[in-house]
């Protein structure tokens, strides 16, 4: 694949293809391709004021040491961010930043608060590092890489085997490998073994006669794609950027909490993250009729495990939109907007509803209320009654959690208040509370406990003559409403930058061979092959590249001793 | 899916009786009574005293749904799975008991570490350390077969995936740099100076996690719903191999910083290992019989033979460091894959690929951290110790990233366990 990929470039860039093997046409497109950048350059030199302080500002950007400098600083920013507390209000931030130093924490709240570091990740310094570090990574881009591209496409022959011989000082591979008679069927024999050999390992070689006609040069290379990664790395992460910024820009954020059986108008859940949401799109939008919508609770529901920890929370969804008047509406007296379903889901943690442009997620609940039938003494009939809840939370001292309760007023039926001290005129006040959908607590008067029951389980509790059935809670469901034109080009940049990241970790090895040519015979015009040397250099995987090398030679030891064999 | 192990239903009513008898009647005490037992006085409390019982799920409900700021709102707890494990650390409940078997292989892995390390460490001392021996080759091999095979047997107890708790992940981290401790062994034979660090961190991390890790920790628990999603395996185990990949890396700079440094007549670290005169191995002909006939001859520039004092050092460093790029370079591109695919999961789960979560924005950090190395790297100033030094720090960086977010409860992530 690496090796397609290696070619394909090749082939797409300069159109040099591997047809020209060995072909001195090389050498004149390297000169054109040279020509035309030094062509460029000197016109843009030439041009007017503004444009020279673009390229020197280009050139500022792209330099690696900034860009180090860019990095460095944004991941010290996002620490710092984690270590102070985020979005809390300014009067925590001069006082208590640093706890017991009231001075020390004035002067550190004030600066955080004068940087906008107790909103970090939205603060114009971060945002302006991200913006100037994207800035940095295009210029690079342009500056950097892409020339290098166009050098990197060119395949280089080195006619000199002293420089094949010196690329073993950089720490990398190089021989000679000295046979007395290599070869042995004329020429050519030899560089084909090394570029078989080569072959083998995945590289794509070129071998052509030198010009003078004093011997054979080999140019080898694999995993190009490592060479052009990191280009893609940089675009990938520009588009990521760009993706957030659509996101914050364009897109709409909203929650709604509905209740069982209700039905909410998405419309006005919604909000703009900018004045350019607004402007773009309407995602409480049906795209088939272009009604809005509205999101109907049909029934939540919690999944317990057997040791009653949460195992999952579901909301049955519908979405449905305005349906046509009945005609009869006014005939029943009907008050309710009659309305059509049009998709129906069941959704829950990592299992959103989508529907067109929308999403909806769910992300908490909320006990709502509890159906309880009533038997107000033991000659009356029992009643059902539904008894709202609010929220408790925080309101109870050092009971913590999610709490709600409610209180139901009942009459008892001889007019007279069993202990006498629940309400004035025979109200026997109960309160119910509950933590969850499992089962409910309730207290009678004076805050005394009658029990927990399972709603459902059918068992009464009561005072007095006054029982109590709990039937069952009713809860209601929130959602995280989201649409989010910016998810493609991020997913976009997000599939790029993982393909790049690893096609990164390709090293990209260059080899070098000469073969020198030895005239033979009086006129001097046969010639026999001589000295091989052979060498190359890698950019990443230094230690693995040697073994490589090492291995090549001796593989293409072990082919000459077998041509020598057989030709024997 | 592991409803069979335990009697159903009346667990939960019957430690609610319980509870609310201990209680004053107050109205809030009872609405919970599991809660009560935490809060309260039952002495069966919980681990750190307090319980999550909610899990993070509903903790993020808690906060109020204010409106989300522009790329900076973070209003929302959410249960990042490794986060999560922490949460999870603090439920006594286990569904599924550790089998012996279970025990006895996370014991045998232990063995063979400490085999492992024994035998790099010793040769080392001893200066015999020649690339990697079969003998240590075999107990790695061992340990990593054990520690596999412990990870599988749990995941089919579990019926999930076995990255829900601290035990699970530490175990899964141990097996991850020995596995990578295997393929650097196999793409640079020539040094054997990699096992020397991987084999004692590998023991270290599974020492922590069997020794130091109170039994009830062990047990596998039940996933809470934010963890409920195929992403779980995805974006976990890269994050972990991440994780490992980046340790080894840092832990190569680390050994190139210490050759570095100890090369004096007193205490020469560069002698370490013997195996490291490089060109001797080419120019062994393929053929031994028939050498003379075809030579080769390896070209030797810069002066000193590889027997030389200085270049056997060189090369030593040159083989940590390369050691090093190799790592991190692979360990990176994990890194990217594991963010990705938490931000992906995130959206599909939560609406926002992004939110700022302290765990988020360390793996952020440590993704730029590393990236100021590869960078560091190429950028002609910096010299390969400069990077090296970088490139050691990264351990503490990764090391806060995986438990320290958890364990100083920064930012909005005090789940507890640690800290209280």
């Amino acid at each position: 694949m690496e090796r397609n990929l290696a070619r394909g470039k090749l082939d797409g860039g300069v159109s040099v293809s591997s047809e020209e093997e060995g072909e001195p046409r090389a050498q004149t497109l390297t000169v054109e391709v040279g020509g035309t950048e030094k062509g460029g350059f000197v016109k843009e030199r030439t041009g007017s004021s503004r444009r020279i302080l673009f390229r020197r500002v280009v050139r500022r950007l792209a330099k690696l040491n900034f860009a180090i400098g860019e990095i460095a600083f944004l991941a010290l920013l996002s620490a710092l961010g984690t270590a102070v507390e985020q979005n809390k209000a300014p009067e925590y931030y001069t006082s208590q930043l640093i706890d017991g130093h009231p001075l020390l924490s004035d002067i550190l709240g004030n600066l955080v608060l004068l940087f906008g570091f107790d909103h970090m990740y939205s603060s114009p310094v971060y945002l302006g590092m991200c913006a100037l570090l994207t800035a940095s990574l295009m210029a690079c881009s342009y500056q950097t890489q892409w020339p290098m591209v166009k050098v990197a496409q060119r395949w280089r022959f080195i006619e000199d085997p002293d420089r094949v011989m010196k690329l073993s000082s950089s720490g990398l591979r190089a021989y000679a490998v000295r046979a007395s008679r290599p070869g042995g069927k004329g020429k050519g024999s030899t560089m084909r073994k090394v570029s078989s050999v080569l072959g083998d390992r995945g590289y794509e070689t070129f071998v052509k006669p030198k010009e003078d006609g004093t011997g054979e040069v080999l140019y080898a290379f694999k995993g190009l794609s490592g060479k052009f990664a990191p280009i893609g790395v940089h675009i990938s992460m520009v588009l990521v950027v760009l993706g957030a910024s659509i996101s914050t820009t364009c897109g709409w954020h909203g929650t709604l909490m509905i209740d069982e059986g209700e039905e909410m108008p998405v419309k006005e859940a919604f909000r703009p993250n900018s004045f350019l949401a607004s402007a773009t799109n309407e995602p409480w939008k049906s795209r088939e009729s272009g009604k809005d919508v509205y999101l109907k609770l049909n029934k939540f529901k919690i999944d317990y495990y057997p040791d009653g920890k949460v195992e999952q929370f579901y909301s049955d969804l519908s979405v449905t939109e305005d349906a046509p008047p009945s005609p009869y509406a006014s005939l029943l007296g009907s008050y309710k907007r009659p309305t059509e379903e049009t998709f129906q889901k069941l959704i829950s943690v990592n299992n959103p509803l989508r529907f067109g442009a929308l999403t909806a997620y769910q992300t908490d609940w909320a006990v709502s209320g509890v159906r309880v039938e009533v038997t107000a003494g033991e000659a009356s009939e029992p009643s059902r009654v539904f008894v709202p809840m609010v929220s408790l939370e925080g309101k109870l001292g050092e009971v913590g959690g999610r709490i709600w309760g409610g209180v139901l007023p009942v009459q008892g039926d001889d007019g007279e208040d069993d202990d006498g001290e629940g309400g004035g005129d025979g109200v026997t006040n109960f309160t119910i509370v509950a933590r969850d959908l499992q089962n409910v607590g309730v207290y009678g008067p004076d805050g005394k406990f009658l029990g927990i029951r399972r709603p459902g389980s059918g068992r009464k509790l009561g005072v007095g003559g006054i029982t109590l059935k709990v039937i069952e809670l009713s809860s209601s469901s929130g959602l995280e409403l989201k649409s989010d034109p910016g998810v493609p080009v991020v997913y976009t940049g997000f599939a790029f930058l993982m393909l790049t990241t690893v096609l990164s970790y390709v090293s990209h090895s260059q080899v070098w061979a000469h073969l020198a040519w030895e005239s033979e015979g009086e006129d001097g015009r046969r010639a026999r092959e001589g000295d091989l040397v052979i060498g190359g250099t890698t950019n990443r995987a230094k230690r693995e590249f040697q073994n490589e090398v090492d291995q090549v030679v001796k593989d293409i030891q072990a082919k000459m001793m077998m041509s020598r064999r057989t030709s024997r | 899916m592991t409803g069979g192990r335990r009697p159903c239903g009346g667990a939960g009513a019957g430690s609610s009786g319980r509870g609310a008898c201990t209680t004053t009647a107050t109205v809030a005490r009872v609405g919970h009574a599991r809660r009560t037992a935490a809060t309260g006085h039952t002495g069966e409390g919980l681990v750190g005293g307090r319980s999550f019982d909610d899990g993070g799920w509903l903790r993020c409900a808690t906060r109020s749904p204010g409106p989300l700021a522009p790329l900076g709102g973070g209003w929302r707890v959410r249960a990042l799975p490794e986060a999560q494990e922490v949460y999870q650390l603090s439920q006594t409940s286990a569904l599924v008991s550790l089998t012996t078997f279970e025990q006895v292989l996370s014991k045998f892995g232990f063995g063979s570490l400490f085999a492992t390390t024994s035998l790099y460490w010793g040769k080392a001392a001893l200066g015999k350390l020649k690339g990697h021996g079969t003998l240590e080759k075999s107990t790695m091999a061992s340990a990593n077969a054990a520690l596999l095979l412990l990870l599988c047997l749990r995941w089919i107890d579990a019926g999930h995936f076995p990255l829900s708790n601290m035990y699970e992940s530490l175990l899964f981290l141990s097996w991850g740099i020995s596995s990578v401790h295997f393929y650097l062994a196999y793409r640079i034979p020539q040094s054997g100076i990699a096992g020397t660090l991987t084999s004692p961190t590998a023991l270290g991390v599974l020492a922590f996690a069997t020794l130091i890790l109170p039994p009830e920790l062990q047990k596998a628990t039940a996933l809470v719903p934010a963890l409920k999603s195929n992403w779980l395996f995805m974006h976990v185990s890269v994050m972990m191999m991440s994780y490992a990949t980046l340790l080894v890396g840092s832990l190569m700079s680390f050994g190139y910083l210490l050759i570095d440094t100890f090369n004096n007549s007193k205490m020469d670290l560069s002698k370490l290992d013997l195996n490291l005169d490089l060109g001797k191995v080419a120019t062994e002909p393929a053929f031994p019989a028939e050498a003379e006939k075809v030579e080769v001859e390896l070209v030797a520039e810069g002066g000193e033979g590889p027997d030389s004092p200085s270049q056997g050092k060189k090369d030593l460093l040159d083989t940590c460091d390369d050691l090093a790029y190799r790592s991190i370079g692979l360990g990176f591109a994990f890194l990217t894959i594991g963010i990705i695919s938490g931000a992906v999961w995130a959206n599909e789960a939560w609406g926002s690929y992004w939110s700022w979560d302290p765990k988020e924005t360390w793996a952020l950090i440590t993704w730029l951290f590393y990236a100021v190395y590869l960078h560091g790297r190429i950028y002609k100033d910096w010299t390969p110790k400069k990077t090296a030094a970088v490139s050691a720090s990264g351990f503490v960086i990764v090391w806060i990233c995986y438990v320290g977010v958890n364990l100083f409860g920064v930012g909005l992530h005090s789940y507890g366990f640690f800290s209280k």
